[in-house]
């Protein structure tokens, strides 16, 4: 590539070729405008009034009344000392990483003679506030989410992180969407050979393009068959920073308003930001809660299927026969009862994600009370079916990751036909397949049911923070992500 | 997945393989407290040269020939009295096939998954199981016959020594305890708990059924199940329970058995991943032969025995006796 700046400029025009919202001008500065500039820009992706009055103007106006001093090899410094008073500017010498830049939102300026390009950091596209949380609401606590623009991002978890071994390396992801993406961490308190796994995972991903943190978060996954989630999507600035300062490594996606945590173990799926807002005694009963409607999300439904079909005499002769006696008049067998009514629900709570939320109270009670009341009156399901169908949807509400819960989602149908084939030895089976599975699952190298086993922890450690949330005071000492390397080693 | 497991997770397995299939045989074989005080005194004796001895049956072909041998004729046998247990107490109108090939399948899987998943497995139910299945039998404690459980040292007793073989937790520390990632700690402990809870156990199925109620019973064990009553639960009938906490120790067994014959097929005879699949068809191919479950039990009892001998008794010794010279 040649420096001479007409060269250069046809071919930043190639590139743009047919492209209506670029913006390009070339003009003469100097005592004498003998000075070509050359500077290109995305309309609307910059801050116009920044480059009209801190580039623009300086080099047009300011520069012919105040001329800057220096000539030779040192007037194009001076020309960029005096004509561009912004304080992010870079030089680069490739003409395809400053058309990137460009494209990141940037202003390239060319100097006719000068064979370095200035890249000036101008970007302003239009970008949402920081807005409260949908999925992760605390009644207590900071109502921040984060938005869909990077640095917004990086700035609410520096914000509440003022030190210098919050590092954030940024890199690029995607093929063609070039996407930003900042890899943030607590130097000493992280893992470091965790830090540069993820590293080389990043810059190894093969793929065109990263629209949100949900691509990379299936690209990073170790065990892609797995319906388990190994990486953790939050929404919170203020969990992003807790997690951060326990060893734990963020990454930030541009134009995604989640940010990825890793590693992800079971355990800390099933924490809230809030759980460390309130007192300890009501939050430690709230985690106990959650743990039981975990397990009852996926495998009540189970449990009903092999009880009713094989085990009736377990349970009392009164229940039993009202149980038989609801579903008298069901004309169907109870595992399609219960399949169906499952299928129901699911597409209830498809329905209800998507429509507007003004009629989204319409929809559970027209769908809910009175379709359900219909079909026991009807006697096409009985009412038991009903309640367990409520109950488990009700307990799957009550885990505050959303993505677990998609998990027990498929799951539960495992555990249904497990137990529709062979009773309770189908659920026991059943139940320990899904627990072998997670067993051997690791996120980063971090065993997923860790801390409850495959650390060496102690069990004292492990209840301080996990089932139970013990007062503040007693949180001392690293949390186990930080201390998996020390592990990994003595292994 | 590194295939190694703590010592906490050894230790989990070793307690649970006790709560399996061992209350389910010994109080049947043993028949009085006194021989089973013998049988599992013997069985400490065997667990502690397992901990003591640094054999690495992985290392040796003929070591990893004889143990696979035995291995899997235990393993098709544990799921011949298993399957045979499930069907007569809780699935009697499931063909026998259908229940043999759930448990090779999933025992199957875990085996595939590695030592390291059933570790973590053992020791994340570890506590759930073993306060449950105290707790049913401290309430069952109350009905115990003080007669029944009274040790007498006769000659019957004597003779029980043998069973120490069929309690197979020193075989599973010998399978496992190389894949140990750090240092032994806490095996005497799990031993001495192990022993502990097996003659508690045992004492309270014997001191409520009698020693001829234990003899002519085919699994006195579950019999213990259908008089329990427990406290404050909302089901009235609790063999649920007690058969779905049996169930995870029987698996937590198998999982082992089948781990360690998996990890020897490919050393013999080919590295693939498949292999697992031919041991599966295997068991389920064997498991389903036509014995009777008191037939299926008196083999296993003399595998144990014989192939015990040589597995939990000599072969350990060997090596703790050539570490001494």
């Amino acid at each position: 590539m040649s420096v001479n700046i007409e060269n250069r400029i046809k071919y930043i025009e190639d590139k743009f070729k047919d492209w209506g919202d670029i913006v390009k001008r070339k003009f003469y500065i100097g005592e004498n405008r003998e000075q070509a500039v050359y500077i290109t820009y995305i309309d609307d992706m910059v801050d116009r009034n920044l480059i009209e009055e801190e580039i623009i103007k300086n080099l047009i106006i300011n520069i012919r009344l105040t001329p800057p001093e220096g000539g030779g090899s040192n007037k194009y410094s001076s020309y960029i000392n005096g004509g561009v008073t912004t304080a992010d500017i870079k030089n680069v010498t490739d003409i395809d990483d400053a058309i990137l830049e460009v494209m990141c939102g940037n202003t390239l300026m060319l100097l006719d003679g000068w064979d370095e390009i200035l890249v000036i950091s101008t970007k302003g596209f239009p970008k949402r506030g920081v807005d409260k949380p949908e999925n992760e609401i605390a009644v207590q606590g900071p109502q921040e989410a984060f938005a869909e623009s990077i640095r917004i991002n990086t700035v609410l978890i520096r914000r509440r992180i003022r030190d210098t071994r919050l590092k954030c390396v940024q890199s690029k992801a995607g093929n063609v969407s070039r996407t930003d993406i900042a890899l943030m961490y607590m130097e000493g308190i992280a893992d470091n050979k965790l830090v540069e796994d993820i590293k080389n995972k990043l810059a190894s991903i093969k793929t065109d393009m990263v629209y949100d943190s949900g691509y990379l978060e299936q690209l990073l996954e170790g065990s892609r068959l797995s319906p388990f989630p190994q990486i953790q999507l939050t929404e919170r600035p203020d969990k992003t920073a807790a997690e951060l300062m326990e060893g734990r490594i963020a990454i930030v996606v541009d134009t995604s308003p989640f940010v990825i945590l890793l590693p992800a173990v079971l355990a800390s799926f099933y924490q809230a930001s809030e759980d460390y807002y309130q007192r300890w005694e009501i939050m430690t009963f709230i985690r106990i809660i959650r743990y039981l409607a975990g397990f009852v999300a996926f495998s009540l439904p189970g449990l009903y299927i092999a009880v009713a079909l094989y085990h009736p005499s377990m349970i009392p002769t009164e229940l039993a026969l009202r149980l038989a006696g609801a579903r008298q008049m069901v004309p169907i067998s109870t595992v399609v009862e219960i399949i169906v009514m499952e299928l129901i629900f699911e597409a209830l709570r498809e329905a209800g994600t998507r429509i507007p939320a003004s009629i989204g109270s319409t929809l559970g009670i027209v769908g809910g009370i009175i379709i359900g009341q219909a079909a026991v009156d009807a006697g096409l399901v009985s009412p038991i079916a009903v309640i367990i169908i409520a109950l488990t949807g009700i307990c799957s509400f009550a885990i505050p990751n959303i993505a677990l819960v998609s998990a027990y989602r498929l799951i539960k149908y495992f555990i249904i036909f497990a137990s529709a084939m062979a009773g309770l030895l189908g659920y026991v089976a059943g139940l320990l397949l899904v627990l072998v599975h997670i067993a051997a699952l690791d996120s980063f190298g971090v065993p997923y049911v860790a801390p409850f086993s495959g650390t060496n922890r102690n069990k004292k450690a492990i209840l301080k923070d996990t089932v139970f949330r013990f007062p503040l005071k007693n949180k001392k000492g690293r949390h186990f992500y930080s201390e998996m390397e020390s592990e990994n080693n003595e292994q | 997945m590194n295939n190694k497991i703590s010592s906490k997770e050894l230790n989990s397995i070793v307690i649970l393989s006790v709560l399996g299939f061992e209350i389910l045989l010994l109080p049947k074989i043993c028949t009085s407290v006194s021989a089973v005080i013998c049988a599992s005194l013997f069985s400490v004796f065997l667990m502690t040269i397992a901990i003591l001895s640094d054999i690495d049956i992985y290392e040796n072909k003929v070591w990893q020939i004889i143990y696979f041998i035995k291995n899997i004729l235990v393993i098709v046998l544990l799921t011949k009295i298993f399957a045979d247990a499930i069907h007569f107490v809780m699935l009697r109108e499931m063909a026998l096939y259908k229940i043999i090939l759930i448990i090779t399948l999933l025992c199957g899987y875990c085996g595939h998954k590695g030592i390291e998943a059933a570790g973590r497995v053992a020791q994340l139910i570890f506590w759930f199981v073993l306060l449950f299945t105290l707790y049913i039998y401290i309430m069952s404690a109350p009905d115990v016959k003080s007669y029944n459980i009274i040790p007498r040292i006769n000659r019957e007793g004597l003779t029980a020594v043998i069973y120490g073989f069929v309690i197979n937790s020193g075989e599973i520390i010998i399978l496992i305890k190389n894949k140990l990632a750090s240092e032994k700690t806490g095996l005497f402990r799990s031993v001495v708990t192990a022993f502990v809870l097996f003659v508690f156990i045992s004492s309270v199925i014997i001191g409520k059924l009698g020693t001829t109620g234990a003899e002519n019973t085919m699994y006195p064990f579950f019999e213990l199940m259908y008089t329990a009553d427990l406290p404050g639960f909302v089901i009235k009938r609790q063999e649920g329970i007690f058969i779905s906490l049996w169930m995870i120790s029987c698996f937590i067994t198998l999982f082992v058995y089948y781990y360690s014959t998996n990890t020897l097929a490919r050393k013999i005879f080919i590295d693939k991943k498949y292999i697992m699949l031919i041991i599966m068809l295997f068991v389920f191919a064997f498991s389903f032969m036509h014995i009777s479950p008191s037939a299926t039990i008196t083999n296993y009892c003399f595998l144990q025995i014989i192939g015990g001998i040589i597995t939990s008794l000599v072969l350990p010794l060997l090596y703790i006796r050539r570490n001494r010279k």
